[in-house]
C-alpha cells in the first residue's frame, strides 16, 4: 500500500494532490430504514481498512505526502430487499455476509416497516499534498 | 428497483471539497472498478487514466466512458511520464 502511495508520489505534479478514499475499520452496519439492525461479517476488511490507514500515516511519516485535508462521510447502499442487499455483499465485497442473527433481525424490523434495507459504511477521504524534494 | 449506491451523494460531495473543480486537470484513478468514481468527474476532467485489475470491470468502463484511457493493470506496472499527473485518486482501493 506505501509503495502504491510511493507511485502516486512520483506520478503527480509538485502542485498536484492524490486522494485517497477507503472504508474506515468501523463495522458496516445493516439498517433498516434509520434502525440498525446488526452488522456486516466482513472477515478481514476491518484488518484491510486499517491497513490503508496506516499505510496513508507511513506516507506522511516518510514525508511523501503531507495532510491537506480530511473527513468522513457515510456511504450507504439500498436494496428493495434482504436477500438482494445479501447478494450485493457476496457479488461486491472481497469478503463479507449479513450473519443468520442480523438477518433474522432484520427481518422482523422490515415486518414492521415500508423502510428499504441498506448497508452503511463509514468512509474517510484524504487529500495528499506531495512534499518538495 | 434496483440498488441505490449513495443516493444522499456523500461521496461526491466529499470529493468536492477536496476538488472543487477536476476542469482541465490530468486525473489517474487506480481502482476505478466500474467506475462509479470516475462517473463523479470524468466529464470535467481534461484527461483520465483509470486503471484496475479486473479485466472484467475494465470492459464495463469503456463502454460507457469511451473517452477514458482505461487499463487493467495495477499501479505498478503503469507505465506514465513522471509528474504528469494533476490529481491522483485511490478509489476504495488502497
Amino acid at each position: 500500500m506505501v509503495d502504491a502511495l510511493r507511485r502516486a508520489s512520483e506520478l503527480v505534479r509538485p502542485t498536484g494532490c492524490v486522494i485517497d478514499l477507503h472504508p474506515t475499520s468501523a463495522p458496516a452496519l445493516v439498517l433498516i430504514g434509520d434502525s440498525i439492525s446488526g452488522h456486516v461479517d466482513t472477515g478481514g476488511a476491518k484488518a484491510r481498512h486499517q491497513a490503508a490507514t496506516d499505510a496513508v500515516a507511513t506516507a506522511v511519516r516518510s514525508r511523501l505526502f503531507v495532510v491537506a485535508d480530511t473527513g468522513e462521510f457515510d456511504f450507504s447502499v439500498y436494496a428493495d430487499t434482504l436477500d438482494e442487499l445479501q447478494q450485493h455483499i457476496h457479488d461486491d465485497w472481497r469478503e463479507g455476509h449479513i450473519g443468520d442473527v442480523t438477518f433474522a433481525h432484520s427481518l422482523a424490523i422490515l415486518r414492521a416497516t415500508a423502510q428499504r434495507p441498506r448497508v452503511r459504511e463509514r468512509v474517510v477521504i484524504n487529500r495528499l499534498q506531495p512534499v518538495s524534494a | 428497483m434496483a440498488l441505490l449506491e449513495d443516493p444522499e451523494q456523500h461521496e461526491s460531495r466529499a470529493l468536492a471539497r477536496m476538488v472543487p473543480s477536476f476542469s482541465g486537470l490530468r486525473v489517474l484513478e487506480i481502482g476505478c472498478g466500474d467506475g462509479r468514481v470516475t462517473r463523479l468527474y470524468a466529464s470535467q476532467a481534461r484527461s483520465v487514466v483509470a486503471i484496475d485489475p479486473s479485466p472484467e470491470s475494465i470492459d464495463a468502463l469503456r463502454l460507457e466512458f469511451a473517452a477514458v484511457d482505461a487499463r487493467a493493470i495495477g499501479i505498478e506496472e503503469l507505465e506514465l511520464p513522471p509528474h504528469s499527473i494533476d490529481v491522483a485518486i485511490f478509489s476504495w482501493s488502497l
